[in-house]
């Protein structure tokens, strides 16, 4: 079965390093070039994303290849989220006591909005961001490399959609890890500031560990989005890897700018969602 | 073979933490209730912020949560009479059941400052029999803050409206209070050793009237006098108490018997009473009459006139008694013979 959309080449359009062609001059012509590429760049992250749900649903992989993308994704992410995260909790309960305490020194609440934070946003984004420097960099890399060394346009001669074989895999098993490490990240973010908080501002653990805050909409608005930013950041890097042009130096690029272009998945769709969550379920 | 069963060992490993970690978050939100719980309903007019799931605490220990909270509107309750606006529905510990009674207190505070809000109770005396659970209570509605602020708000606004509209005599005012403080300032300056000798004088006075007043009550407060005075009374009322009851008796008996005999009385027994009281009263006339006539004749006969003063107030008369009943007694013959 062919999937609905199956170009037979990559959306090259998506790259600024196209040094051959000649390079309009004047505001307008800079301006209409700019947004023509955009919009061919949206197109192929748009088509990349349509195939890649697609083969999801009705490809065949080998048996082992999701769960060793999930390992390289999950539990290779494990001590570089354990120690960023476990960072950032503290920091952020830090600053924010500090905040606080200059208002009011009443800091009996520190645990229980913290909490309200890291299930409605900040654990899911934050977790994501870092996976997107780490994961969406290693996906770039791997098909960018693939795609310079000729290897993608071997699996096109063999009848393989490249999207099917290189990036469903890595998808599937973002969408599980990425949730999985999420909730990881996010209670070691919480449980690094309960101890900042228990050791710079006196708050006894009984009291940090409060729940009181969270409810259906913080846990619905936080499972949106670990589903939305697993599946964005293995599309978004695997359409950057595709679109990888030259040698080492094109795979350099589609490297970063998966890191770029995932880091932004992850922002917009955090925007997206917080909005229509907010509509949905008011604070 | 055995590596990539490593990896699913890991993965799967990972992916059960996390598991773990979503069922963990889950029961935390939703309340993690092992024990026996009873439910219970609060009404409150205006519940502040209390939410679902806030806590429910006595003496500071969480003994349960809120379950819901319902608006009732302004209908009162059938049940209880009471038109409360909102309806806290709560759920406590069982074993907490035995040590809330009747009297119990519902009010809704706040942990600190700024702190969560959550519903306390006061569980009331021990000596009360327990709580009603089926029985909506009676909530205290926590202060009203904004309300507070928003009418001090009100009053500041109005004072300094008042100020503004009124500044030129606000003005005058405060020049004329300017001047009487300084006329007093001078005033205390020129009297000031005759304000000494007067805050003398008023602390002597003073000195005076409570040595006045100690010895007044030694006199007539503790003093033996009135303690006598006070004994004398006190036997006088002991006495009274013990002869007034049989004096009562007494005289409750005799107005008894009294009444027995009025009621004995007919009516032509009172009509010859009535008559014989008439004859009295004549005779009583007459005899007043008789005893004038009397007086008058003794008074005749005290100064002498008429035959029987003459007789007896005339001492010449006297003589020539005495000397003829001597004169018979010597001459006896004379009663038979004159010469």
């Amino acid at each position: 079965m062919a999937p609905p959309v199956a170009p037979a080449t990559p959306p090259d359009d998506a790259l600024d390093g196209d040094a051959e062609r000649p390079r309009p001059r004047g505001l307008a012509a800079d301006t209409g070039q700019l947004l023509i590429e955009g919009v061919r760049a949206f197109r192929g992250l748009f088509d990349v994303a349509l195939r890649t749900v697609y083969w999801s649903l009705k490809g065949r992989r080998e048996k082992g290849v999701v769960l060793e993308q999930a390992f390289e994704i999950g539990n290779k992410s494990v001590f570089f989220l354990t120690v960023t995260q476990g960072f950032i909790g503290m920091i952020l309960v830090f600053q924010s006591g500090l905040q606080a305490r200059r208002v009011v020194p009443d800091l009996t609440m520190l645990g229980a909005t913290f909490l309200e934070l890291l299930v409605r946003d900040l654990a899911a984004t934050l977790a994501s961001m870092m996976l997107a420097t780490r994961v969406g960099a290693g996906i770039a890399a791997e098909i960018g490399s693939m795609v310079v060394t000729e290897q993608v346009d071997a699996l096109r001669m063999c009848g393989v959609d490249p999207v099917d074989w290189l990036v469903v895999p890595r998808f599937l098993a973002s969408v599980v890890m990425t949730g999985v490490l999420i909730f990881y990240a996010g209670a070691i973010a919480y449980f690094a500031g309960g101890a900042t908080a228990w050791a710079v501002f006196d708050v006894q653990p009984q009291t940090y560990l409060n729940a009181r805050l969270l409810d259906i909409g913080d846990v619905s608005i936080g499972l949106a989005k670990c589903v939305a930013y697993g599946a964005a950041i293995p599309i978004v890097s695997g359409w950057c890897g595709l679109s990888a042009r030259g040698g080492s130096e094109g795979v350099g690029i589609a490297t970063t700018q998966a890191v770029v272009f995932s880091s932004l998945a992850v922002i917009i769709l955090n925007l997206v969602i917080s909005g229509v969550g907010f509509v949905l379920f008011p604070v | 073979m055995a590596a990539e069963r490593a990896i699913e060992v890991k993965v799967g490993l990972l992916v059960l933490v996390g598991v773990a970690l979503l069922a963990a978050l889950v029961l935390v939100m939703g309340g993690i209730q092992l024990g026996q719980r009873f439910a219970m309903a609060v009404d409150f007019n205006n519940p502040g912020g209390l939410q679902s799931g806030a806590p429910v605490k006595i003496a500071g220990v969480r003994v349960g949560s809120v379950d819901r909270m319902e608006f009732r509107g302004a209908a009162p309750d059938p049940r209880t009479g009471r038109a409360a606006l909102v309806r806290v529905h709560v759920m406590i510990d069982a074993r907490y059941r035995p040590e809330i009674h009747r009297d119990a207190a519902f009010y809704v505070t706040t942990q600190g400052v700024l702190g969560e809000q959550f519903l306390a109770i006061d569980p009331g005396s021990a000596a009360q029999p327990l709580i009603d659970t089926a029985q909506p209570q009676e909530g205290i509605d926590p202060p009203r803050i904004d309300l507070f602020l928003a009418r001090a708000y009100s009053l500041l606004d109005d004072t300094v409206t008042a100020l503004r509209s009124n500044r030129r005599q606000i003005g005058t005012m405060v020049d004329d209070l300017s001047g009487i403080l300084h006329e007093t300032h001078g005033l205390l300056a020129r009297n000031g050793s005759r304000i000494d000798t007067l805050i003398e004088n008023v602390d002597r006075t003073v000195r005076d009237a409570d040595a006045l007043v100690n010895g007044a009550r030694e006199r007539y407060v503790d003093g033996p006098q009135i303690r006598r005075i006070v004994n004398r009374a006190e036997s006088v009322l002991a006495t009274v108490e013990r002869d007034l009851p049989p004096l009562a008796h007494d005289a409750r008996a005799l107005t008894n018997r009294l009444n027995h005999i009025a009621e004995g009385v007919t009516d032509t027994q009172l009509e010859d009473l009535r008559a014989t009281l008439h004859d009295v009263r004549t005779l009583v006339g007459r005899a007043n009459s008789i005893a004038g006539d009397v007086q008058a004749v003794s008074t005749h006969v005290r100064s002498g006139q008429g035959t029987v003063g003459a007789l007896l107030m005339d001492d010449e008369i006297y003589d020539d008694l005495q000397e003829m009943v001597r004169d018979l007694k010597h001459n006896p013959w004379k009663f038979f013979w004159r010469e």
